[in-house]
């Protein structure tokens, strides 16, 4: 029986603890020499008075769409009958005290306290804050948490006091026309900026917490942004566009761009992710393949970031040479499965980057990659995939139809507008 | 068989208009161009009806458009990539290869254009520049501007004025993209003139007003520069007003500079809309605020 990957991990500065999200459950295990154990997990659900309670469990929940109203033969796309019963974005605080994720069940962000004593962790759940529309992304100050939403929309929130907000008395601190897909905190001077992407290209700069106050915005991208880095006074931003834009956000100047295209073999091509939809097939030519990144990640001891391109097995790590202001290609690494994202552990005193599959086999559901060697460790990834897949083990787990008892995962391709100006 | 008539008046009409706007409207003088391609036409006279002022009634389309749809008219990556010169060719220098202006007011869903035609006299030195999401409009008032320059055309020759030359129009979504056309307070002026009410509470958030839209606005707003808002519906003015007021960066100008300001009267009265609601009459909300300067950043 095949099961469910996990979809996003995370871990802390330290590197001892490793957070995942597996279907509707969010876990931590913590990482000690030689030995993987989960500590924490937390399964989440509809508030019981909630009116989701109707959904029934025999029919995934279609949204009400007005079209279905005016004409009969009106079929809902995959994606409107998208099941919305996943956890789907994960981030710790700086001081690394909270954890916060995103969760579909009453479009809320749910926010863990993690108490340690030694080596001992404990975790509360400080509250779970709803909001008016489905929160995409966020990111915190030590004070405060930013919550991004699918309309374009930015909250603040308090996540240290357990007081939940009224969704309806909520007022969005700056927006934009269109899909948030990240956020980010830049800081200079002892100032704040945020750095908010969304799906039209921009990446918008505000002072916080004078937000009404826009610093700049950073131009050059030609299609959706889903991720971004940040490395002292640049910023490597990413998505649907043919190049990872490197560009210097105090002064707004683009530095360089770099082109990853030609790093996909024909073999890389995995038809029913990289082929263009019908609609934008054209007939009797050959197949348009579109690619984008969908996670990159940054390591400030080695000046590497590690990029993965959508549904390429493959890990790329690049060299980033802050004197020439450049990226260079260091090495291509090969696995066995297609990469969802990024994260650093500490396993024996060395730091090592983690990242989740599709798991498309049962037994490799993380891998882990050596940073000082750049070669694959199996003993950690053994170790880890064990007790993952010891806790992820039940029937709760299990995935029959992909379509619904799975979250999506290559989902940044969506995106894409497709736009044909006329 | 009325009907049938009009239908067809429109579409030759519309294809005489359609098949020469694109070579006109980014040229000086649409006179000198015509000479070589004049469209052929049974009904009307293709030499009169292209110099002549368009005729509305033949542009007809709904008034609301959604904002939130991916499919938009193109837009420059940033406001340095925008090529402007096509836009104003009169302002453009050859030899530098650079305007020789910017543009500093900008009327956001400017309609059938009437306010543009009554600044540009008004207004000699500035360029303005028209924004309107619905493409039927647009075409109207590109067509209005080849023929307002057109007919002025022969006397700019020899009196080495430039009439209507520094007034055009673009197509696009100002909301998502005013911030690709305009840089950082490079506006001096922004009119929003009867916009969409957007009545239902779901569709707020499509307002062109929003605290959250007028800090776009009033980052390509320069200091001391002016937003001029004006409605027939009073819930849409108590909306807008009340997000201006209570955005930081805008001030409310009273009655007194209202009467004394010359755009804001020509906003009252030069609109079709705003002749509209007249003929109606219906009542004109007006709220005019400045832009104040940046606070201390903490």
């Amino acid at each position: 029986m095949l099961k469910h990957p996990v979809q996003k991990l995370a871990s802390n500065h330290k590197g001892d603890l490793l957070y995942t999200l597996v279907k509707d459950t969010f876990q931590v295990y913590q990482i000690s020499s030689n030995t993987i154990n989960k500590i924490f997990e937390y399964k989440d659900t509809y508030k019981v008075e909630s009116t989701h309670n109707e959904v029934s469990s025999e029919e995934p929940p279609v949204k009400k769409n007005k079209k279905s109203k005016k004409a009969s033969n009106y079929q809902p796309n995959k994606h409107q009958l998208e099941n919305y019963e996943f956890l789907r974005y994960l981030n710790v605080s700086p001081c690394g005290e909270y954890i916060f994720v995103i969760s579909d069940f009453d479009k809320s962000v749910l926010i863990f306290n993690q108490i340690s004593s030694d080596d001992t962790y404990t975790y509360s759940l400080v509250k779970k804050q709803s909001f008016p529309k489905r929160p995409n992304c966020l990111v915190s100050t030590d004070k405060l948490l930013f919550v991004g939403d699918k309309f374009g929309d930015v909250y603040e929130i308090d996540y240290k006091t357990s007081e939940t907000i009224n969704v309806e008395g909520m007022k969005p601190i700056l927006g934009h026309v269109g899909l948030l897909t990240k956020l980010e905190i830049l800081e200079y001077e002892n100032k704040k900026l945020l750095m908010s992407c969304d799906r039209d290209e921009h990446i918008k700069l505000s002072h916080i917490p004078q937000s009404f106050i826009i610093n700049k915005y950073l131009y050059g991208h030609k299609e959706f942004i889903s991720t971004v880095v940040k490395i002292g006074d640049y910023v490597l931003s990413s998505g649907g566009d043919s190049f990872i834009m490197l560009s210097n956000w105090k002064t707004g100047e683009l530095v360089t761009k770099f082109e990853y295209l030609s790093l996909i073999e024909e073999t890389d091509i995995i038809p029913e992710i990289h082929n263009a939809l019908d609609r934008f097939q054209k007939k009797g030519e050959e197949k348009v393949n579109e690619f984008c990144i969908s996670d990159m990640i940054y390591d400030d001891v080695e000046n590497r970031v590690y990029f993965a391109i959508e549904g390429v097995k493959k890990v790329f790590v690049l060299n980033f040479i802050e004197s020439e202001r450049k990226l260079a290609l260091e090495k291509t690494i090969k696995v066995d499965n297609i990469i969802l994202n990024f994260a650093f552990l500490n396993i024996d005193n060395k730091r090592k980057l983690i990242f989740n599959t599709n798991r498309e086999s049962n037994k490799s559901i993380v891998d882990v990659l050596d940073n000082d060697n750049l070669q694959l460790d199996s003993k950690a990834t053994e170790l880890i995939n064990l007790e993952i897949s010891k806790s992820t083990d039940g029937d709760h787990f299990n995935v029959v139809d992909k379509d619904n008892d799975m979250c999506p995962i290559n989902i940044n391709h969506n995106l894409r507008k497709h736009v044909d100006f006329y | 068989m009325k009907f049938q008539k009009t239908n067809d008046e429109r579409k030759e009409y519309r294809d005489i208009r359609d098949s020469t706007r694109s070579k006109l409207k980014y040229v000086k003088n649409a006179k000198e161009v015509l000479k070589d391609a004049t469209p052929e036409a049974k009904i009307f006279n293709p030499e009169k009806v292209l110099v002549e002022l368009p005729k509305k009634r033949f542009y007809r389309q709904r008034a609301h458009a959604n904002i939130f749809s991916d499919k938009s008219a193109p837009y420059p990556v940033s406001p340095k990539e925008m090529d402007w010169s096509k836009l104003y060719p009169a302002y453009y220098d050859e030899e530098k290869k650079e305007m020789t202006k910017k543009v500093t007011i900008a009327d956001i869903g400017c309609g059938y254009g009437g306010l543009l035609a009554e600044l540009a006299p008004v207004f000699p030195k500035q360029l303005i520049l028209g924004m309107e999401i619905r493409m039927q409009v647009t075409s109207y008032v590109e067509d209005r501007i080849i023929a307002l320059r057109a007919q002025n055309a022969q006397a700019d020759l020899l009196t080495d004025n430039n009439h209507y030359q520094n007034i055009s129009v673009l197509r696009g979504n100002a909301m998502k993209f005013m911030n690709n056309f305009f840089e950082k307070g490079q506006l001096e002026k922004i009119f929003f003139m009867f916009p969409d009410p957007c009545f239902k509470k779901k569709k707020f958030k499509a307002r062109i007003i929003s605290n959250t839209l007028l800090t776009e606005y009033a980052h390509s707003l320069k200091e001391g520069g002016i937003i001029y808002t004006i409605t027939d519906v009073e819930d849409l003015h108590i909306w807008m007003r009340n997000h201006l007021e209570e955005h930081p960066l805008f001030e409310r100008l009273d009655e007194e500079w209202e009467k004394s300001d010359v755009s804001c009267q020509l906003m009252i009265n030069a609109t079709e809309e705003g002749q509209k609601v007249e003929r109606n009459k219906g009542s004109k909300w007006i709220a005019c605020f400045r832009r104040l300067p940046d606070p201390v950043i903490i």
